[in-house]
This record gives structure tokens, C-alpha cells and sequence, in this order.
């Protein structure tokens, strides 16, 4: 694998980080002098190093802008983000250029031409201006800009050829530098290459020798990548209020948009995202979305908080809209059938995180527990917890036949009249036979259960407890 | 009229079949009581779509006579919606039903109705098994229900009270039950394809020691110890409060 890097150079950041390239004319200024001018100013022959009074004389409706760093920075990991779509190694150089290692992932792509494809419809959807490098090390990448077009990767002899031709003027060194080293007469720097190195060194300094060796691959450069953001965590504001929910989908698709292609970049799934409705009484909603199974469609997703937003009151107007991804884990695709059956049945996933999204449904999934009274033997499991483990071993020595059905919990208390139990007013029959449960320690008293048959055909399972009092405890 | 365009009018989802010429049964699911399959011009119930059972509710018998299709083979899931108490699970596990794939959902009316007609259309259900909530239900909704568990392959048995049998319904198969004595059912077919409405027959649901008629009511004394004219202090409850999820 021979080493092959990008360079993608944003010339107009600075310009265009807040809000993109724009139409009429715009300005960079630093005390009272222009500093960068986009297109429209340079037809109107606004150039950098104008004074500010000039420039306004020249162009009308110029629009002037101050530095503002954090947001130029913020603009280039943002777009490096991106690219780690791309490649793991985007590496940041300031002030407007990412660097990117691709030799690497030239067989993925299926080589060069499918590489430089994905890297065409990147700038096509970049909304800030780029151009393109191309070479062999970090330093030449940032060097050879524009490229001619290419059907392979060229040979390491071309790329020499291409760096001897470049002109000391366009290297990126100090000027002083420059002018030490066109003082000998040099014009490109293919002059310096017969040159012997030490005395390069000795002449013209040890950072400058350093600098050609890792511009020409006879010294390592290392470069730090750009670390991913982790976990996900991104807020939208608001300039006007939302007063009804409707209006959030909008956000909330971008944010999921740009949440599943975090996940797609690191092929990891989430089973819950977090919203956080920032409200205009200072008040923050949090919604819970979960799923059955990790997933990083951002379809799923949307569907699902829709259902969850259904039934949620606004109690204030919505200033801002916060997306937290929670624990990320890898993605670990199952195998799909070559040959599915024909008959076989939808997945139970998708629908229980659908139903389990709805607040207003209460569902659960009924389950044994080690309980000793009958209330107790059982629990309900969420839906969305993993299936049941295998069932616990019964622990009574009843036969099925000798459990109800239907529980009632809590059991309902009968009315008592001559001595004989009452359900809806007609009196229950019992059985002689009884079955003792012990209540827990702390009451110490038993219960006496009966099976019972009521006049509406229906038969029950009754309990007398230590008061003499009677209780519905089931139905057979 | 040409045999394939009869071929191809038979094999619409919506023509209504009767009984075959030579009597055979076709293809429906086993109900598990030999007296309802004979009764049942499909042999059992249908594989899927509506079925009414107009019962006096709540009717706790209604679930003994669907355990046998909870606990069939059918790799789909089965859902118990709304029902009157609460199903246990210890002694649905021992009759067979698989506890990982049931589940049991609560709702609001028309949640709960709109939950499960996503359900059953689905095609992740095998029974659905629905107590029909409060209120009016009509033809539209159980028509949306029955198109929606047919095109979800989904059996969607609906328990009604027995009032609206008058009214009309889209629904293929209506039983009437009644509850004549503990541990017995008497089913009435309504409407049927395929069979007349009338037809009666008596199921035994529960074994013989629970059926037969207990001792007479006058050994009660030796039962009961003391009068106890009404209840003041609430029983001894277990000090765990049961788990929040089943609280409907």
C-alpha cells in the first residue's frame, strides 16, 4: 500500500463558514484592510491588501465581515466530520485545509476512479468553495493543487515532476525564506533537488531542510487525525419559538440525518435516542425513544418519536432542540436468508417498539417470578427487554388444572351473608377442600383457599382469611 | 362459464365460499375441542381474519376455549388486548402457551383499537385476542379490523356481549357462548360460511374434579367459622407493592 493524500483547500472560509458562499459581494477585513474578497468582490477589483475605504469606493453594496475564528474552526471540523465517511485519517490544517489519507481505502472504493467519484460528489454537495490536492505526502497533497484528470494513481517519478515544477513564490514558507532562497537565483524548486542536502541545511536553516525532506517523502510526517465527536450530542436553536409540535419534524429529520451518518460512520447502532425540548419558561422536556433492537435508520426513528410526539403537551414555546445519541455499540448485521421461507412471519421487533413508543398503550410481556402467594408468582417484563430466560422450575406441587386462569390482584373482598360468600349477589358454592398459602413472616397468617362455583356458570377460586373475611382471588 | 374464470373467482379473498359439494372441511385451524371443529363448516377456526364471540362480559371461560390456539405452533406472536383481569401467566405457561411471544396490552379506546389493527396487520401475529372496549364499534371499524388481520395472516378473535348480536357486522364467523354451568360452554354459530344459523353444541372445558357439583351448601358452617356481617380492615397484603407494569 503506497501512501496516497488529499488535500481539500477551502480558499473562502473565513468568508463563507457561517452561512456559505453568497451572491453579492463580501469581504474579510482586519484593521481597517481587506484580507480576503470572494468572487464578487475581485470582478469588482476588490483585492486583498485594499484599504476598506478603497474597497467601499470600489463596490457599492460590499458586505464586510471580522475574523471570527472559533467559527472557522468549528466550519473545518465540521467538514472533516464529514469526510470521515471518507477515510479514519482527516487530518486538520490550519488555517482552511483538511488533509486526508486515502491510499488506504483505494480497494474499497474499487481504485482510483471510484475514490476520486465519491470525492466529486462530496465537493458537489460541500456548500463551501474547494479545490483539490493531490500527492504522494501531506506536504505535496497541500502543494498540488488541481490535478489533471486522472485514471490511475500516478506514478511516484510523475509526482516528482509535478513538485520540481512548482515556483517558490506558491511554497508555503515564511517570505523571508523565500527571498533567502531566490536570492541564489532558484525560480522552481526542482532547482534544489541536485543540490547536496547538508549543504541545504547549513544555508538556508535546519526547519527548511526538515520541511523539503517530509515534502518530498524522505522523512516521516506524521499527522494527529481528526478525532470523531463521541458520543452524539447536537442541540438546534431556534430564531422564532415553535408553538406547535408539526413544526419540529422538520429539525428533527435533519438531526437524525446527521446522526445516522455518525452511526454509518463508525457502523454502530443506538437502541435509544434522547430529546430534549428546550422551552421558552426555561424548562427542558426530555423524550426517551427506544427500540426492540439497535438500528440507525433515521426513518425508524422518526416514526417512532412521531408516535411519542403525539401525546406530548407543550407547555411553552420550543427555543431549542437537542438530539442525544446515548451508548452507541457495533453494528453486527445478522445473516440473511439465502432462501426465506415463504411463510414465515414479520419480525416482532419492528411492531413491539412501534406499540412501546405510544404512551397512552400500556404493554407488557407476562412472566413467572419466584413469588410464594399467587399475586405474587407472577410479573410483567417490559416489551422491550430482551426475550424471557428459561422458565424458573414450578416451585408448588399443583396440578394446572388446580391454578386459575384469571388473577385478580388485588383480590376482591366478598360480601358475606348467613355465613355464606356473595359475588354480585348471588351466593358461591364451595368445595370442602382446602389448599393453606402462609402469608409472609411479617403477618403471619395463612390463607384458606377454596375452589367455588357461582350460579353465572362460572368457577372461582375464593380464600378466607385469618379475620374470617372472604376474598376473590381468581377464576377457572 | 369458463373453468379458469371460475378458478380465478373462487380464488378471490372476498368471495364468500360455502360448504363444498362432497361436505369436506377445508384448511382451518384446529380449536382443540372435537364438538366445535365438527361444528365449524372450516373445521376450525379460520386461518385468519375476524371472529366475533358474543359472550356475557366479562367472560373468564372465553380464554380456556382459545388456549388451545394460544398454545399452537405458529411462529407468530400472540396478543391478549384488553382484557378483563389478568391473564397468569404460570398456568397459561403450563397449558402450553409460549410466555416469549405473548403479550398483553392495555389502552384507551381508540388507542387501543388503532394499536391493534397495526397489529394485526403486522404479519408479526399469529392470535390476537381483543375484549371489545366500551362503546359502540362500528361496521367500519370491524371491517378495517378484519381486512387488516387477513392482510396480516393474523386470527383476530373479538369478544362482544351478547346484546349486539342483532346488530349487522363484517365479520365471517359469529358464536354466541353461554356459561350453563361451571366449567361448561355453550356455543350457538350466528353467521358462518357455509353453515346455518342455530347450530348448538356443548364443550366441557374444565377436568371432571372441578366440574362436578360440590358438597351442599349446608356443611358451609363447618367452613366458616364465625358470622361476619362486613368488612372494615383491608387484608393483609404482602408488604412488595406488584410490579408497576401491570397496573393498566
Amino acid at each position: 500500500m503506497t501512501a496516497l493524500w488529499l488535500a481539500l483547500h477551502f480558499p473562502l472560509l473565513a468568508l463563507e463558514a457561517a452561512d456559505g458562499p453568497v451572491e453579492q459581494p463580501r469581504v474579510l477585513v482586519h484593521q481597517h484592510r481587506v484580507r480576503l474578497a470572494n468572487a464578487a468582490a475581485r470582478a469588482a477589483g476588490v483585492e486583498s491588501g485594499l484599504r476598506l475605504a478603497t474597497a467601499r469606493a470600489l463596490c457599492e453594496d460590499l458586505e464586510v465581515r471580522e475574523a471570527d475564528e472559533p467559527a472557522r474552526e468549528a466550519a473545518l471540523r465540521r467538514q472533516g466530520q464529514h469526510l470521515l465517511a471518507l477515510t479514519p485519517q482527516v487530518c486538520t490544517a490550519p488555517p482552511s485545509t483538511l488533509l486526508l489519507e486515502v491510499g488506504g481505502c483505494l480497494k474499497l472504493y474499487g481504485g482510483f476512479q471510484g475514490l476520486m467519484a465519491r470525492v466529486d460528489r462530496y465537493r458537489l454537495h460541500c456548500p463551501l468553495t474547494t479545490r483539490l490536492g493531490l500527492g504522494p505526502t501531506p506536504l505535496a497533497a497541500w502543494h498540488l493543487t488541481d490535478p489533471p484528470p486522472l485514471e490511475q494513481v500516478p506514478e511516484p517519478a510523475r509526482f516528482q515532476a509535478w513538485l520540481a515544477e512548482l515556483e517558490l513564490d506558491r511554497l508555503d514558507l515564511e517570505p523571508r525564506l523565500r527571498e533567502r532562497l531566490r536570492a541564489p537565483g532558484f525560480r522552481t524548486l526542482g532547482e534544489l533537488y541536485p543540490l547536496p542536502r547538508p549543504a541545504l541545511g547549513k544555508r538556508f536553516g535546519a526547519g527548511f531542510l526538515d520541511w523539503l525532506q517530509r515534502l518530498l517523502g524522505e522523512k516521516p510526517d506524521p499527522r494527529r487525525p481528526l478525532p470523531p465527536p463521541r458520543p452524539f450530542r447536537e442541540r438546534l436553536d431556534f430564531d422564532d419559538p415553535l408553538d406547535n409540535l408539526d413544526y419540529l419534524h422538520g429539525p428533527m429529520t435533519r438531526l437524525l440525518a446527521r446522526l445516522s451518518s455518525d452511526l454509518e460512520r463508525h457502523q454502530e447502532s443506538l437502541t435509544a435516542i434522547r430529546w430534549h425540548l428546550y422551552l421558552n419558561n426555561g424548562h427542558r422536556d426530555t423524550l426517551v425513544v427506544r427500540r426492540a433492537q439497535a438500528g440507525h435508520d433515521a426513518a425508524t426513528w422518526l416514526d417512532l418519536t412521531r408516535r411519542r410526539l403525539e401525546h406530548q403537551v407543550l407547555e411553552a414555546p420550543v427555543l431549542g432542540l437537542g438530539l442525544d445519541g446515548g451508548r452507541p455499540r457495533p453494528r453486527n448485521p445478522a445473516l440473511a436468508d439465502l432462501f426465506p421461507d415463504p411463510g414465515a412471519r414479520a419480525p416482532l421487533a419492528s411492531l413491539l417498539e412501534k406499540l412501546a413508543a405510544e404512551p397512552a398503550l400500556s404493554l407488557y410481556r407476562p412472566d413467572r417470578a419466584p413469588g410464594h402467594l399467587p399475586e405474587e408468582s407472577e410479573r410483567g417484563r417490559p416489551p422491550l427487554d430482551r426475550p424471557a430466560p428459561p422458565a424458573l422450575p414450578t416451585v408448588t406441587a399443583a396440578t394446572p388444572e388446580d391454578r386459575p386462569l384469571w388473577l385478580l390482584d388485588p383480590p376482591r373482598p366478598l360480601t358475606v351473608r348467613d355465613t355464606v360468600p356473595h359475588w354480585r349477589n348471588r351466593p358461591l358454592t364451595l368445595f370442602a377442600q382446602e389448599e393453606r398459602f402462609s402469608q409472609p413472616w411479617q403477618t403471619q397468617a395463612a390463607r384458606r383457599y377454596h375452589v367455588a362455583h357461582h350460579p353465572d356458570g362460572l368457577c372461582c377460586w375464593v380464600f378466607q382469611d385469618d379475620q374470617e373475611g372472604w376474598w376473590l382471588q381468581g377464576f377457572f | 362459464m369458463s373453468s379458469a374464470f371460475l378458478q380465478q373467482l373462487l380464488s378471490r379473498r372476498d368471495t364468500w365460499r360455502g360448504r363444498d359439494l362432497d361436505g369436506a372441511v377445508r384448511g382451518g385451524r384446529p380449536t382443540g375441542f372435537a364438538g366445535l371443529d365438527r361444528l365449524l363448516s372450516q373445521g376450525g377456526w379460520p386461518v385468519h381474519g375476524l371472529v366475533e364471540l358474543l359472550c356475557p362480559l366479562p367472560c373468564p371461560p372465553l380464554l380456556h376455549l382459545m388456549l388451545p390456539v394460544l398454545a399452537g405452533d405458529d411462529p407468530g406472536a400472540r396478543v391478549i388486548a384488553n382484557p378483563p383481569e389478568r391473564p397468569c401467566a404460570d398456568t397459561l405457561a403450563r397449558a402450553g402457551v409460549p410466555l416469549a411471544r405473548l403479550l398483553v396490552l392495555h389502552g384507551e379506546r381508540d388507542g387501543l383499537l388503532r394499536a391493534c389493527h397495526e397489529a394485526a396487520a403486522s404479519d408479526a401475529l399469529s392470535v390476537l385476542l381483543l375484549w371489545a372496549p366500551a362503546g359502540a364499534l362500528p361496521a367500519g371499524t370491524l371491517r378495517r379490523l378484519h381486512l387488516g388481520a387477513q392482510q396480516g395472516r393474523c386470527l383476530l378473535v373479538l369478544a362482544r356481549p351478547r346484546r349486539v348480536a342483532r346488530q349487522p357486522s363484517p365479520a365471517p364467523l359469529r358464536l354466541g357462548l353461554e356459561c350453563p354451568a361451571p366449567g361448561e360452554l355453550a356455543v350457538t354459530v350466528h353467521k358462518q360460511p357455509g353453515g346455518r344459523p342455530g347450530d348448538r353444541c356443548h364443550l366441557t372445558l374444565l377436568p371432571e374434579h372441578l366440574r362436578r357439583a360440590p358438597p351442599a351448601t349446608a356443611s358451609l358452617a363447618a367452613l366458616t367459622r364465625r358470622p361476619r356481617p362486613a368488612l372494615e380492615a383491608p387484608p393483609p397484603r404482602p408488604l412488595a407493592p406488584p410490579p408497576p407494569e401491570l397496573r393498566p
